[in-house]
């Protein structure tokens, strides 16, 4: 016996269940139901504004994807009266983003959006499977969480673009906030639920239009509308912490499919403490990206990489003993590390001799010791492109500490 | 058991203990922290119990010291009962000054397993009748928790206070479409209890037998079940709602601290009861939350359940201030949650709206 579809004055036989209310529905009502919860988390939330450039990040993947074309299609059938563009990041992950990124180019055709590709090795001199050869499976996704994130950022502006769209979903936002409690993030955890971040002038605006939108609906949207993606695992990430949390999502839907949303609801209906010392941002001295320290975690773990301090960025202090000997002097006076005696050559960390790193206790935030071993010179975190002179040094809304195979936000 | 078998971890790393120069043979969650030897973890374990109300003040400045123990027949129920038994015995100058009363609380409605609970209950009173401890108890199902004003008095055959309620009760939890919800239910319907006993005898103070672990695992299931901001207030050492307050004096020890004082200091035997609350309904948010929460502790993240706790401290509500109250579990509810019966909060809501018997629902709780 069939069963009906669940909307109003629809005769249809239901074909799909609905993941976020369990609703059965036909096929044609699936997808106008999925278009117009989206349009309602836009209108609702006054995501957008008449003329703005919206970029929007896309990875080839299912929710970049579906992101792409209900935002195309949103944007005609309501007249939002947005320029939307497709940016894409090249991290440099053979077999895995050099096979996605392919897809973005069908659905810069299909969907006649205009394409954008920035790669990591261009960038920051470091792809990602070069990266993960020097420091072996391990905080992969720290340092591909937040390369990404600049450098969406970096694009955006180079576009002259006011705002990026990302496909983060419930699912995700629902890993996220548990994430943050577990890490105890507080900071994050205040303002990861947020439909649109950044929007107090700090940083380019990031908004999250399929933030209710559950993962299985935007399967079946993709599958029922015949949309290309690429569905591979990054091959890097099995190892994430943010597996833990995404299995407990899992099992969670299983039981009470309503526990996504009611997660985002309890991270949505949250404040910090007033007592609470929170980080103070402002800007990193090298690019002028925005961090809450003197370099902001780009910089941190890139010149840990030009200098085989291969902990820089990823540990919270230096480890070694003669590091804790040695003091760095206060600002303007010689430091007493071995890269600033010598003339400026620090030695090779990779024989875990505690004192080929002399390094002070404040190293993690200040490089003045480092020196020539850097494989490109510092990036500046200005925009070349006449066209976005605009936001030349705009300070960014990103702390920098990455640590998930999507985009930390 | 030697007491060198009953941390075989601890044991193994070969340490002296951190506050003397004894052999370290025992340990918290976390053995490469901290090792301690059989006096300094029995002294350390219940310094952190009487420091968590200590800190908090909760007995001093003229506050009343009646206080009501819930005890379910858990290991950390055991713990505290043999706390206050101590208490009762200490004629030094750091006597737990507190005037205890006890209510032993079943949940099974199953007659035969009531029937060996009331049993070991029976046991529990004898020793907490003898001279020189003298501590008062009742014994309720938490089917009495219907009761808006609890009677205290029971008929002559009647082991314990509310089985007029059981029938309502077996109903609701009936009348509830999912595992997660009756489970939620059996919670709410224990504080609700606790509270309107702890009223009708006029006390002000209640000890919650929860551990640091599961309140960490009540993070994740309140966050789960869209609790969010309150969650903060409902594992937090001391709380007020409900007219009472809330204490949660284990709210720094673990599970296997618990574990092994009791073991050393024979509170397992003399008042753990086995068997004595449901076992976590398979389907239900609370038990994928307390087995995700073991297998992050099995994978290694010892940290979790103080990073959970640390960081809940840390939160608040951040809608407007609520200015009126749940009318079923106390928290703070916006206006905009309002419905045609009773001002509910919104996890409160989620769970009437669950409820196949909505008439039987507002009777039992919302008037």
């Amino acid at each position: 016996m069939p069963i009906a579809c669940s909307t109003e004055a629809c005769t249809s036989s239901a074909t799909i269940k609905r993941a976020r209310d369990g609703d059965p529905v036909c096929t044609a009502c699936f997808t106008r139901r999925f278009e117009e919860d989206v349009h309602e988390t836009i209108s609702s939330t006054s995501l957008f504004k008449r003329g703005e450039r919206v970029a929007i990040g896309a990875s080839g993947g299912k929710d970049s994807t579906v992101l792409a074309y209900a935002m195309k299609v949103l944007n005609e059938r309501h007249d939002y009266g947005l320029e939307l563009i497709l940016l894409s990041i090249d991290e440099g992950i053979k077999g895995y983003r050099d096979d996605s990124l392919k897809s973005v180019e069908r659905n810069k055709i299909e969907y006649q959006l205009p394409l954008t590709i920035l790669s990591y090795k261009d960038l920051y001199g470091w792809s990602m499977d070069e990266i993960v050869a020097k420091i072996g499976k391990k905080n992969n996704c720290t340092f591909c969480g937040v390369f990404r994130r600049q450098a969406l950022d970096r694009g955006s502006y180079k576009l002259g673009c006011t705002k990026l769209v990302t496909g983060h979903n419930a699912d995700d936002i629902a890993e996220t906030v548990l994430m943050n409690l577990l890490r105890g993030d507080v900071a994050r955890l205040e303002r990861c639920t947020n439909i649109c971040t950044g929007e107090d002038g700090g940083s380019l605006p990031r908004a999250k239009p399929l933030k209710y939108s559950y993962e299985k609906d935007i399967v079946m949207y993709a599958r029922v509308n015949k949309l290309e993606y690429f569905y591979t695992e990054c091959i890097y990430a099995p190892n994430a912490y943010r597996n833990f949390a995404r299995d407990y999502i899992k099992k969670l839907e299983r039981v009470r499919p309503r526990a996504i949303l009611d997660i985002i609801i309890s991270g949505e209906s949250v404040a910090i403490r007033k007592e609470v010392a929170m980080p103070v941002l402002g800007n990193c001295s090298r690019c002028n990206y925005i961090s809450s320290q003197k370099l902001c975690k780009a910089c941190l773990l890139i010149e840990g990489l030009n200098t085989d301090n291969l902990q820089l960025g990823t540990k919270k202090k230096a480890t070694t003993t003669s590091a804790q000997k040695t003091g760095c002097k206060s600002e303007g006076e010689p430091c007493e590390c071995r890269g600033d005696q010598d003339g400026g050559t620090v030695e090779n960390n990779n024989s875990g001799n505690d004192d080929a790193i002399d390094r002070c206790q404040d190293s993690l935030n200040d490089l003045n010791c480092s020196t020539s071993t850097r494989k490109k010179k510092p990036i500046s975190f200005e925009a070349t492109d006449s066209d976005a002179t605009a936001q030349d040094n705009k300070a960014c809304g990103c702390d920098n500490d990455g640590g998930a195979a999507k985009i930390d936000f | 058991m030697p007491t060198t078998d009953l941390d075989p971890g601890a044991a193994a790393l070969g340490r002296k203990c951190v506050k003397c120069e004894s052999p370290g043979i025992l340990s918290g969650i976390d053995a490469k922290k901290a090792v301690y030897c059989r006096p300094c973890f029995v002294q350390m374990v219940k310094h952190k119990f009487r420091s968590a109300l200590g800190k908090r003040r909760v007995y001093k400045d003229g506050a009343s010291k009646e206080t009501l123990l819930v005890f379910d027949g858990s290991p950390a129920a055991a713990l505290a009962l043999g706390q206050l038994v101590e208490s009762k015995r200490e004629t030094d100058h750091r006597k737990l000054m507190i005037e205890p009363t006890v209510l032993l609380t079943l949940e099974t409605t199953d007659p035969e397993r009531a029937g060996r609970i009331l049993q070991r209950y029976a046991e529990i009173g004898a020793k907490l009748a003898e001279p020189g401890i003298g501590i008062p108890f009742r014994i309720a199902h938490i089917a009495a928790g219907l009761q808006k004003n609890i009677e205290l008095r029971v008929d002559s055959g009647e082991q314990y206070i509310g089985k007029e309620q059981i029938a309502i009760y077996e109903r609701l939890l009936s009348a509830m479409q999912s595992t997660t919800a009756r489970s939620e239910m059996t919670r709410l319907f224990g504080e609700l209890l606790a509270a309107r006993f702890a009223a009708a005898t006029g006390i002000d103070k209640i000890w919650l037998p929860r551990t640091g672990d599961d309140l960490s695992k009540d993070v994740v299931s309140f966050f789960s079940l869209g609790k969010g901001a309150h969650t903060s207030s409902l594992i937090s050492v001391s709380e007020r709602r409900l007219g009472v307050n809330f204490l949660r004096p284990m709210h720094d020890i673990g599970d296997k601290e618990v574990a092994l004082l009791n073991r050393l200091e024979g509170y397992d035997e003399r008042y753990e009861t086995p068997d004595c609350r449901e076992p976590l309904p398979p389907a239900s948010i609370h038990l994928v939350a307390a087995n995700f929460i073991d297998m992050l502790q099995r994978e290694g993240y010892t940290a979790t359940t103080s990073t959970l706790l640390a960081s809940t401290a840390k939160i608040v509500d951040g809608s407007a201030k609520a200015q009126e109250y749940c009318r079923i579990c106390g928290s703070p509810a916006t206006q905009k949650e309002k419905n045609s019966a009773a001002l509910l909060c919104y996890p409160c809501r989620r769970l009437r709206e669950e409820c196949s018997e909505k008439t039987l629902f507002d009777q039992a709780l919302c008037s």
